[in-house]
């Protein structure tokens, strides 16, 4: 009986650190504030630069890497993307398919960030409870001809315990629903290593394919 | 009264009960009123209720069209479910809506997608589950993670008049471009089709 005290005495002490040092670690920034710091940051780094980052896109992709990519789950929004087929892929495949698609969906979309303009970002305030699984932020995006867009960012809590976004929604159409939908129709056709071999070659033009692909009435 | 007719009275104005008539005409009512029954009940979704023991799983819409309860929840077309309610969320002004489905189905998996559809080109709305992979299964009260709102008739001619048709090539990068319109065309069953 007392060898047991020391064995639980460790076990209390190991536990109380355990669940201590993550809350010493530096606090976890919510999503309101993710999106907004994205938003100046992006502002901050276009500001100035724009023509200089029209001429050289690959400077573009490492602005868009540093300052998106950290605070996007890449690999469970490529999971989502790839649907059903997830189970079908292998996890190598998964790697490059998650990073073949990221390249190419920032490829494609990344001229489309030059004319983002700090102050036309508008991150709207929410009130209510964050769900783990699942929490919005809404913004709203200021075209220059005056009309505004809805932009949606849909975060998920991680096991790290960081906010991470996943799903992004455009004027109510989610992307991630939207291509999870090209992707299968895709697959089906040429399966997962002719899509992700796509991917890795043609990289942005590959995207816009698929968008026509869908657009015919084929498959359904 | 005229020669020749057959009296259906005692002659006091008292109607003889005939009762060959009366059941004849008595069982027809009843038969009309059976097959009206049936025809009311069994062949809509009313019937559709008794569908046996369900679990209940969350969604959020920012839009639910014209998303009813009682509406049907579908996985490929075949139905698994219905929705329970439909409420809105203080604070986030969502719409909440909880799906009731067939305990049989216990398998969909937890990265399923949830978009409300329309029957046919103008037909009532129901919600779409569009299985994942992921090799966990949805449990009672979980909620789904990816969500589509209903697309709106009005938002799509809207958009479709403001730029100009669906492949109009448009330089204009600041929306993701020609698939904000087009986009529809990715939904089969939108209303697009029909507007």
């Amino acid at each position: 009986m007392t060898r047991i005290i020391p064995f639980a005495f460790a076990a209390i002490v190991a536990f109380v650190v355990g669940f201590a040092a993550p809350a010493s670690a530096q606090s976890v920034q919510t999503p309101q504030q993710i999106v907004q710091g994205i938003v100046d940051q992006l502002g901050n780094a276009l500001d100035g630069h724009r023509e200089e980052l029209r001429q050289h896109p690959e400077q573009l992709i490492k602005v868009i890497d540093k300052i998106l990519l950290p605070h996007f789950d890449i690999d469970y929004a490529s999971l989502l993307v790839l649907g059903r087929h997830a189970r079908e892929a292998t996890p190598e495949q998964r790697v490059r398919f998650s990073r073949a698609f990221y390249n190419s969906i920032t490829h494609r979309y990344a001229e489309g960030l030059l004319n983002y303009t700090k102050g036309k970002v508008k991150v709207l305030s929410s009130e209510g409870d964050l769900n783990a699984k699942r929490s919005v932020v809404r913004t709203e995006v200021m075209l220059d001809d005056g009309k505004s867009l809805s932009v949606d960012y849909v975060f998920r809590k991680t096991s790290s315990g960081d906010w991470k976004a996943y799903d992004v929604v455009i004027e109510g159409i989610s992307y991630v629903t939207n291509y999870r939908n090209q992707v299968d129709a895709e697959i089906q056709k040429e399966g997962i290593e002719g899509l992700i071999k796509r991917l890795e070659t043609q990289g942005a033009a590959a995207i816009d394919q698929l968008q026509q692909q869908s657009q015919q009435p084929a498959g359904h | 009264m005229a020669p020749g007719f057959r009296r259906d009275d005692d002659g006091n104005g008292n109607m003889n009960a005939r009762p060959s008539y009366a059941i004849g005409t008595g069982l027809f009512i009843l038969l009309g009123f059976a097959a009206l029954a049936y025809l009311a009940t069994q062949t809509t979704s009313v019937a559709n209720v008794h569908q046996g023991n369900s679990y209940f799983l969350k969604a959020r819409f920012s839009n639910i069209g014209q998303l009813k309860e009682r509406a049907p929840v579908k996985i490929a077309g075949v139905r698994v479910g219905s929705v329970q309610s439909i409420q809105l969320e203080r604070g986030k002004m969502d719409a909440l809506v909880t799906l009731a489905i067939n305990d049989k189905y216990n398998d969909i998996p937890d990265d399923t997608a949830a978009a409300i559809f329309t029957s046919g080109l103008l037909g009532d709305q129901y919600v779409g589950l569009q299985p994942g992979g992921s090799p966990d299964s949805l449990k009672n009260g979980d909620e789904l993670v990816l969500t589509q709102s209903a697309m709106q008739l009005e938002d799509l001619i809207g958009k479709f008049l403001v730029n100009g048709g669906p492949k109009s090539g448009s330089s204009d990068s600041t929306q993701p471009p020609p698939k904000t319109e087009a986009k529809p065309e990715s939904k089969p069953q939108s209303a697009a089709s029909g507007g």
